[in-house]
């Protein structure tokens, strides 16, 4: 397997009037070559702030980085400079967007958009740059892969033409232009309609075997990672608190939050009467958050070592780890058999 | 839970908005009924008029045509004294926990402010109230004293479910209240909703975009489609054997959480977006991303004609359809 | 693996404690207001604070300075036209008043019709543009068209036209500057309810049954403060200028009453053999102005609800 992304102990905070948000806390994730890693997690875990990490592209005027770096191909991209970034950003990691109304420029047609980073970073057979006509050919081309129908119309059309599901359509052709050899997709289904979401995630899968490009999908739907990921990491409260391959998240997930998780989606059980299961309570506040593990308040196993103390990752396999007390050998409370 | 009468009502409910020189018809010819107690789910993809017909339900939109009927009385016939009644009767939870509360106000005043309107009781009454409502939806009276950026996502949710029960009503209309929630949090304000239906013995209309989780709260689930009611039934009878060949395709493309599951079942995938409700001529709205639309789909549109099985169906060839499956 | 677990082994204590559902909801972060919030933003912005500051004292100057003076009015002919000294710190002028005197009464005339000026225009403003916004359809159509052609008539005409026809004194010139410039804050108070009455929260407050005073009260107006004060703030200095501009033109205040505008206008005429007449009311005048600009700059960004997190 080949490491394309590493992510080693991460810590990115915000600096707002309330103080420093600390909002991811130490977060080491790999990316193999054409995997599948599924970021999950609710609002404000830090599944977002780790992944646009990766593109070096929030506001740097509150954001600090902590510590951490993260190795693409072998180079630390927090010490390349901002012109170096954006050779990388759209021409090796490609960014599909959750709204891709704001993703786009409303005053630019939708084929001079894409034939715009063409033109920045694409290369011809003879790894020249191409002529503007080359590019908007490419870009009607890339528009007709993603099966925008009559696609020559299309290019000379503006973003407030399309829909919805045409609109991100049209951004993963262009985040797909120049072949990057990552894709990052922030909740990429999450502002669309239900019918459209199958489409573009078959989409996604399309592109990725086609081209060859590892993935790196942010979502709270589990859904969505049940259809698409290879490997999968839980956030909570600016840490990884459980990461494995697929099957180790949806058939022998060990960590609390993970199993409330799934119970809460899981609606095909639990009769009409019966309340649904849920997880009580709100995630921690990360201006001031716990020092021991964040779902301590939440968690109906919570111990006194939970609270005070931060559980370390424990290895369940190889692909499989998990923060949890209860997976210390000493510990004698253990993780009910999850009701199916 | 419902006594048998019909406590709210529409009858050929129809709403246009001008858009320049078009027409967008929000909501065309909708007509459903709804006892004391019971929840009506109101299902569609975006854009398919069921938020409209919410705000139709709770007044902030007028009818174009057709009428609402509040035990048996219609709603446009109010006379001011029943009218500002009827603000106190019906309420509503809205969609954004972020901008349906007023940035600068106190949860409290959010909460006080119909009590306010409607002047039921006291200072003193209306901050016990508070204390009282802030318990009730599962926050304490601390909480009335801070304002809502100091809250996440489903405390907010919770403090505006607070502010329209404040006024004691009967019927609420719930507009998507859990969309923008995070999942464990969804859960939660759906068994909270449950939870004062029961104590409160409320009515609800329930507006989602996602079947599985309005089946939990509802009775009857329609299933709307570019403005128009395309299937009614059961809540249960939907989601086991739903008969519109959009309702099966909205079933059908909800992501299962279960990669197993998800990988090996075959998806009714729909082609193209929902298109935009301007100027729709004749014939099924669905037609044009149907697969079993024929001539007559697209020149005449389908009732929503009643099944003997309960389930009520706007679609010309629903017999041979499901018979093939 | 970057876990500090600093817990030996055999430490840990593994008894079960109850979930913890009011703690997971505790608001651990200090409850600032609105006011509050955009005062620490503020602060935080050491050109605005200083520009807050330089305004507190000239207002401050403006209030108290006259009390403590002796007569701006007073005459000494026989030290008519001298520099700086220790009897006048700013020297004297043409008729030998002390100019420092004069600078202090004509601080208190031109803060106080700017001021003036902008609050009443201020009020005007958000009462027009909202019930323009709010109402909506024909009275909103009416008002629009009436500040369309109000705006259409360039305002230095009407002020100069105004002040030709009556005897220019502070009334006359608040009458002047706020025939028209009520306008412009019409229309921002009007763009800013059309947008904000589409939130859920003024939703919320009709379906409850609120008459739509109340709602314009309580929930529009009150979230478009911001752009308001920033507005307010970087009108007064042009109202102060409008003034200044009138009476040097010699159409607002006039001598023997003090004003930045007058005083500026007695500068010039003695330029350069006079320099202390000139630049003392000139860096006064620049100061203020640039200060209101600098302090509007400040409360934009204090007030950009991006900060508000």
């Amino acid at each position: 397997m080949i490491v394309i992304i590493e992510i080693k102990d991460l810590r990115v905070s915000f600096h707002t009037y309330f103080g420093e948000v600390q909002a991811v806390r130490g977060v080491n994730l790999k990316l193999n070559d054409n995997d599948t890693l599924a970021i999950v997690g609710e609002s404000g875990c830090g599944k977002s702030v780790t992944a646009l990490s990766i593109m070096r592209i929030h506001n740097m005027e509150t954001t600090e980085f902590k510590s951490g770096k993260i190795l693409f191909d072998g180079t630390d991209l927090f010490k390349l400079s901002e012109k170096e970034m954006q050779n990388i950003r759209g021409n090796q990691i490609g960014m599909i967007f959750q709204d891709p109304m704001t993703a786009l420029n409303p005053s630019m047609t939708v084929g001079n958009q894409i034939a715009e980073v063409l033109l920045r970073h694409g290369r011809d057979a003879n790894a020249k740059r191409l002529s503007s006509k080359d590019a908007k050919e490419r870009a009607i081309e890339l528009l007709r892969r993603v099966k925008t129908p009559s696609p020559e119309r299309r290019a000379n059309q503006f973003p407030y033409e399309f829909s919805g599901g045409m609109l991100q359509r049209a951004v993963i052709a262009m985040a797909m232009a120049c072949s990057p050899k990552v894709l990052i997709a922030d909740e990429p289904t999450t502002a669309l309609d239900v019918t459209v979401q199958a489409q573009i995630l078959d989409l996604i899968k399309e592109m990725q075997s086609e081209r060859r490009v590892s993935l790196i999908i942010i979502t709270h739907d589990l859904g969505v990672v049940a259809n698409i990921a290879k490997n999968v990491a839980v956030m909570y409260g600016g840490l990884i608190v459980e990461s494995g391959a697929i099957g180790d998240i949806f058939y022998r997930s060990s960590h609390p939050y993970t199993r409330g998780l799934l119970d809460s989606i899981s609606r095909k059980n639990g009769a009409k009467n019966e309340p649904l299961r849920s997880i009580e309570g709100t995630p921690p506040d990360l201006v001031d958050p716990p020092a021991g593990c964040p779902f301590t308040d939440r968690c109906e196993y919570a111990m006194r070592v939970c609270k005070d103390h931060m559980p370390p990752e424990s290895a369940l396999s190889e692909t499989h780890l998990c923060r949890c007390w209860m997976l210390d050998p000493e510990c004698p409370l253990k993780l009910e058999r999850r009701k199916l | 839970m419902s006594s048998g009468e019909v406590f709210i009502n529409t009858e050929h409910l129809t709403r246009d908005f001008r858009i320049g020189k078009d027409t967008l018809r929000a909501v065309d010819d909708v007509s459903f009924e709804l006892g004391r107690g019971e929840t009506f789910g109101l299902v569609g993809e975006s854009g398919c008029g069921k938020s409209t017909l919410g705000r139709l339900l709770v007044r902030l939109y007028k009818p174009t045509s057709g009428k609402i009927l509040y035990k048996g009385k219609s709603v446009a016939n109010l006379n001011k004294r029943e009218s500002f009644e009827y603000t106190k009767d019906v309420q509503m939870i809205f969609q954004q926990p972020y901008a349906s509360l007023n940035p600068r106000m106190t949860i409290g005043e959010i909460i006080k402010e119909g009590m306010r309107i409607h002047q039921l009781g006291s200072a003193k009454e209306m901050s016990e109230r508070v204390s009282g409502l802030l318990n009730m939806v599962g926050l304490n009276a601390e909480h009335a004293n801070r304002f809502p950026y100091e809250f996440s996502g489903g405390m907010r949710q919770r403090a505006g479910i607070a502010r329209a029960l404040a006024v004691n009503p009967e019927f609420v209309v719930c507009d998507e209240p859990i969309s923008a929630l995070d999942v464990s949090i969804q859960a939660q304000i759906i068994n909270l909703l449950k939870r004062l239906q029961s104590e409160l013995n409320l009515t609800y209309l329930f507006i989602a975009h996602d079947l599985s989780t309005v089946r939990y709260i509802s009775d009857h689930i329609g299933v709307m489609y570019l403005g128009s009611i395309v299937e009614v039934a059961n809540a249960e009878e939907l989601n086991i054997n739903p008969l519109h060949p959009y309702t099966q395709a909205l079933i059908s493309a909800a992501p299962i959480p279960d990669p197993a599951k998800e990988n090996e079942r075959v998806r009714i995938m729909l082609e193209g977006d929902v298109p935009s409700p301007i100027n729709f001529g004749a014939g099924c709205k669905f037609a044009g991303r149907c697969k079993f639309a024929n001539d007559n789909c697209r020149e005449e549109a389908p009732a929503l004609r009643k099944l003997p099985s309960g389930h009520a169906i706007a679609c010309h060839r629903m017999e041979e359809i499901n018979m093939v499956e | 693996m970057a876990v500090q677990t600093s817990i030996s082994e055999g430490n840990k204590d593994f008894s079960r404690i109850p979930k913890d559902i009011g703690s997971s909801q505790k608001i651990n972060r200090v409850s600032l207001t609105y006011a509050q919030g955009v005062m620490r933003t503020l602060k935080q912005n050491s050109l605005a604070m200083i520009s807050l500051a330089f305004i507190a004292f000239i207002v401050l100057v403006a209030i108290v300075g006259p009390m403590i003076l002796p007569d701006y009015q007073k005459q000494d002919l026989l030290h008519a036209l001298e520099a700086q000294s220790g009897a006048h710190w700013f020297g004297t002028d043409t008729l030998g008043r002390d100019v420092l005197t004069r600078l202090v009464r004509g601080t208190r005339i031109s803060l106080s019709i700017g001021f003036i000026a902008e609050t009443i225009n201020l009020v005007i403003g958000i009462i027009i543009g909202g019930i323009s916004g709010y109402m909506g359809g024909k009275a909103d159509m009416f008002i629009m068209r009436v500040i369309d052609i109000v705006v259409s008539i360039p305002q230095m005409i009407i002020m100069i036209l105004l002040l030709t026809v009556m005897k220019g004194s502070v009334g006359t010139l608040l009458i002047a500057l706020c025939v028209t410039g009520w306008t412009g804050l019409a229309r921002l108070v009007r763009g800013q309810v059309l947008s904000l009455r589409e939130n859920e929260y003024a939703m919320a407050a009709q379906v409850l049954g609120a008459s739509k005073w109340r709602i314009l009260k309580t929930h529009l107006i009150p979230n478009c403060i911001g752009p308001i004060l920033v507005n307010y703030t970087m009108s007064v200095p042009g109202a102060i200028g409008a003034e200044a501009y009138l009476s040097y033109l010699g159409l607002g205040i006039s001598i023997p009453e003090a004003s930045w505008g007058n005083l500026l206008q007695m500068g010039t005429d003695q330029f350069p053999g006079a320099l202390w007449l000139f630049f003392t009311p000139a860096i006064v005048f620049a100061l203020t102005m640039l200060a209101f600009n600098l302090l509007g700059d400040g409360l934009r960004d204090a007030l950009d609800p991006q900060m508000r997190r």
